[in-house]
């Protein structure tokens, strides 16, 4: 029998951060999320019921019709819409969108309850492990995919028998927190989520800010479209995430982390959920870590379907179980993250990075970068590119060396017309400005920047203008609402690249969308619609005869 | 001005002092910098929404919104540039596009023309960046107090905060998101299904009218000025100060004080909207005494109290003093309630006094 209401409610009350698994759990037992249900959440965890219901319909999977939950998703990102998304949305039953849901080197996804399909039309659909990364490429030594490909890998036996955790023991029965925070920091590692933060310095931070309990979470919400580097690390190395948030906690004194995962990859929950019971179960994480009495806990939680909460402080937020609006800042969650407690937010990937770091010293990561760059970066490569896939590369390695050396190049004896930088955050470069290198500085002399590391490639037979107007749909879509600008701005700027409003003569045209480039990239309140114009930017910047024909014809 | 307490910042070039936690929007509110705003209202947490405030703050990347930014010792703040000015007119074109109408009523509600006047000192009503608009009014919703016409809702929450934080109502909320965000109640329901009190307190911080006054909204037709005049709410004791707004001699709505020392612009249902008895035919207007045949009529103030002091007494003759009991009305202020057990202790003998709150 299926548990009741106040049996679910009794549970999620003795646990943390406890609304996402309630509702999760009362959606997945009743196929959606009823009025009854949501009632019994306002009263047993004391939230008032009007702004549960807003928050839950913030989220793009909470049903709120019987069997919503078992209706098929489809991924209608930009890179499954071009192999066909939409037609295989209108041949599945009760189908609808989902916006990218980072399998972007795989077939069309579809996500059916807990489980994922994956494939380009309905009688095809089948279940499929997620791609390995591609066999290594050059001589160029990996961080974080160095053991990846090892057998058995994602079991802690298999872990360990290349070294696995041995870096968090070194680092909780022979160093002090910090010394292996000035580990971190000289290795010069910095956020691979996207803002490039120096990992060691947010550490210090945490460490050494008053109050607590203090508060690691690993950013696993993976939401930027192009991107799908953290679901292969959790899926294939799930224990090298673990040991890096484990390293994090003791580096900043936290007894507690979460692990802050998207819907969109519910094998992945399974995976994660597994390899923390067999580490607690080993004493390797829990209450005696190693037997030295240190405390380290590892929660996991699983988003509902929001770009946004992959801002940490959204994150944040969603955790909390509070609307996922970003919040302001200062302050930062360094001092007021999760329930105010100092909180250092790090990606997968920063987090995978940092065993290694402990095992091979700061100045081996800091070598494994060309030139003055230290350190890898995993790029997510898809779209018109013969070998799709994650790819970790020494930071400041020349983007066209890993499109046509290591990536086989664009398939069908086309050209690359342009390529998007940070999933779609970092707009498009083309033509001369292709030949950067993959290091921010390079990047962002173009007006772009790296970012998350998704590269998504499109050749010379592209729609550009359709291109960037799937790509602002996206925005738009997933703007919280928040903020003045970003929530008109990224619905204007769509509408102009889809011609559905807008002036038909192209100087005022162009004067209405770069006003609008304008105000949404220095006035919006978080990086979302700051980021969004570089995609209208960069299209004005290479495709100017494009834009003249889409706004007045030939 | 000289820096003794190591607390001034540059704003637009004039050293100012500045007191712990203020941010950089109430500096400049100090020093009449009329910076534009529509997601703020000073009685509520600072929100960063609409971005207008946004202000230049030297070694900031992008503009930063004055209304979430703390004051810190040395920071060269500019409120006015070409640049800001020219954000703040793109995005009230942006807001004008989203909307139905500009221009409602003043009689919609206490802060319902803040959107007209920027849009007015902006000249912003250009046409521009048409499109879709946003919102999805509730024609539907019964209630006789408070108009939901979300087609002019420019999502600044402050409806939502005012419920959450000085209410603490919860009675609304925002759902979706982006584009789509729109202001409900618990699974889009009427205000009466929910934990609405009808206090009209969305109503009077609704920077658009999207939220209106409908008591108030009934006299939009008469051509007449309105008039405000302030008075002191004659429910209960708190005294709650009011304006009460006339057009001739018709009351036509009242709109709570923002600077009245006991509400600072709260109200409750029974002040905000429960002032029909002013004009109704049924309304007392003179005292009134049974006559021989137990029949009330019309009297005078001085008959009224004769009959009443007449009673009084009698009751004390025939059987004790103890036989009266005084209930003071919750309606009454301290002085009054002081006044009444001072009659009945001192005058009538007896220590039966109560409040109606009590009794």
């Amino acid at each position: 029998m299926s548990p009741s209401n106040d049996e679910l409610i009794a549970q999620a009350k003795n646990e943390e951060a406890p609304l996402l698994p309630l509702l999760h759990r009362l959606h997945e037992r009743d196929g959606y999320l009823s009025d009854e249900a949501l009632r019994a959440v306002s009263k047993g965890l004391r939230i008032p019921i009007a702004d549960l219901f807003g928050t839950i319909t913030f989220y793009h999977h909470f049903a709120r019709d019987l069997g919503g939950f078992e209706a098929p998703r489809v991924c209608t990102g930009p890179i499954c819409c071009l192999k066909g998304a939409h037609d295989l949305v209108e041949s599945l039953e009760g189908a609808t969108g989902m916006p990218c849901s980072g399998r972007c080197d795989e077939p069309i996804p579809v996500i059916r309850g807990r489980q994922t399909l994956v494939g380009t039309s309905a009688n095809e659909l089948a279940v499929r492990e997620t791609p390995m990364p591609p066999a290594k490429q050059g001589d160029h030594e990996e961080c974080v995919f160095a053991h990846i490909r090892d057998p058995d890998r994602k079991t802690l036996d298999g872990y360990r028998r290349t070294g696995g955790y041995e870096a968090l023991q070194k680092a909780v029965t022979s160093m002090t927190p910090d010394a292996l925070i000035t580990m971190v920091d000289e290795s010069e590692l910095a956020g691979r989520g996207g803002a490039g933060f120096p990992t060691g310095r947010k550490w210090r931070a945490v460490a050494e800010a008053d109050g607590g309990p203090k508060t690691v979470v690993c950013n696993a919400d993976e939401g930027e479209p192009g991107c799908f580097k953290d679901r292969a690390l959790m899926d294939h190395d799930p224990h090298a995430v673990l040991e890096g948030m484990a390293l994090a906690c003791y580096a900043t004194g936290a007894p507690r982390a979460f692990l802050y995962l998207r819907y969109e990859y519910p094998e992945t929950e399974h995976i994660l959920a597994g390899a923390i019971a067999e580490a607690e179960a080993a004493g390797i994480l829990g209450d005696d870590v190693f037997g030295t009495g240190t405390e380290i806990r590892i929660h996991l939680r699983r988003g509902a379907g929001a770009y946004i909460c992959g801002e940490e402080t959204s994150l944040l937020n969603s955790l909390e179980g509070g609307h996922p609006f970003p919040r302001n800042r200062p302050p930062y969650p360094v001092t007021h993250g999760y329930e105010d407690t100092p909180t250092a937010v790090n990606n997968v990937e920063t987090l995978a990075s940092v065993p290694p770091i402990v095992a091979n010293g700061a100045a081996w990561y800091r070598g494994l970068g060309l030139g003055d760059h230290a350190g890898t970066k995993v790029i997510s490569l898809s779209g018109d590119i013969a070998r799709p896939g994650n790819y970790e590369v020494p930071i400041g390695l020349p983007l066209t060396t890993l499109i046509e050396e290591w990536a086989g190049g664009v398939p069908n004896g086309r050209a690359v017309q342009a390529v998007t930088m940070a999933g779609l955050s970092g707009g498009f470069l083309a033509g001369e400005d292709l030949a950067v290198t993959l290091d921010e500085p390079s990047i962002r002399s173009r007006n772009s920047f790296l970012g998350a590391g998704g590269i998504m490639v499109f050749d010379d037979t592209r729609d550009m203008v359709e291109i960037s107007h799937m790509a602002m749909e996206f925005f738009a879509e997933e703007s919280c609402g928040k903020c003045f600008p970003c929530r008109i701005g990224t619905h204007r700027l769509t509408e102009r690249l889809a011609g559905t409003a807008g002036p038909d003569d192209l100087e005022a045209w162009l004067d209405e969308v770069n006003d609008l480039n304008k105000t949404l990239k220095e006035t919006s309140a978080c990086g979302l619609g700051q980021a969004a114009p570089l995609i209208t930017e960069s299209l004005l910047r290479y495709f100017p005869d494009a834009v003249q024909t889409h706004v007045a014809g030939d | 001005m000289s820096d003794t307490t190591g607390r001034t910042i540059f704003l637009d070039g004039e050293e100012v002092p500045f007191e712990r936690d203020e941010t950089i929007f109430q500096v400049a509110e100090r020093h009449r910098k009329e910076i534009p705003t529509l997601c703020y209202d000073d009685r509520l947490d600072a929100f960063g929404g609409c971005r207008l405030c946004v202000v230049e703050l030297e070694g900031a990347r992008n503009p930063v919104a004055s209304c979430t930014t703390k004051a810190e010792p040395g920071m060269r703040v500019t409120t006015k540039s070409g640049s800001l000015e020219m954000h703040r007119r793109v995005l009230l074109e942006m807001v004008v596009s989203e909307n139905r109408e500009v221009d409602v009523d003043e009689l919609s509600g206490y802060a319902s023309q803040e959107l007209k006047t920027l849009v007015d000192r902006y000249d912003a009503r250009t046409g521009r960046f048409s499109g879709k608009t946003s919102g999805t009014s509730r024609p539907d919703d019964p209630n006789p107090f408070i108009l939901r016409d979300y087609e002019n809702c420019i999502s600044c929450y402050r409806c939502v905060r005012v419920c959450a934080e000085q209410e603490g109502d919860y009675a609304i909320t925002v759902m979706n998101r982006g584009f789509d965000t729109q202001i409900t109640t618990e699974f889009g329901g009427l205000l009466k299904d929910s934990s609405c009190t009808f206090c009209g307190q969305c109503v009077q911080t609704c920077p658009t009218g999207a939220l209106g006054d409908l008591k108030a909204l009934r006299f939009a037709e008469v051509e007449k000025e309105v008039e405000k005049t302030r008075s002191i709410c004659p429910y209960c004791g708190v005294g709650c100060a009011v304006d009460i707004m006339t057009k001739g001699d018709q009351v036509v709505g009242i709109q709570p004080a923002m600077d009245g020392p006991a509400n600072e612009g709260a109200l409750c249902v029974k002040g905000q909207f429960a002032f029909d008895f002013v004009h109704h035919p049924d309304r007392l207007k003179t005292p009134f005494v049974r006559d021989d045949h137990g029949q009330l009529v019309p009297a005078t103030w001085d008959e009224a109290l004769d009959k009443a002091a007449a009673g009084l007494l009698e009751a004390v003759n025939e059987h004790g003093r103890h036989s009266l009991y005084a209930v003071a009305s919750g309606r009454a202020p301290n002085e009054a309630g002081y006044t009444l057990q001072k009659l009945v202790r001192a005058g009538l003998g007896t220590s039966y006094i109560d409040n109606c709150s009590r009794a």
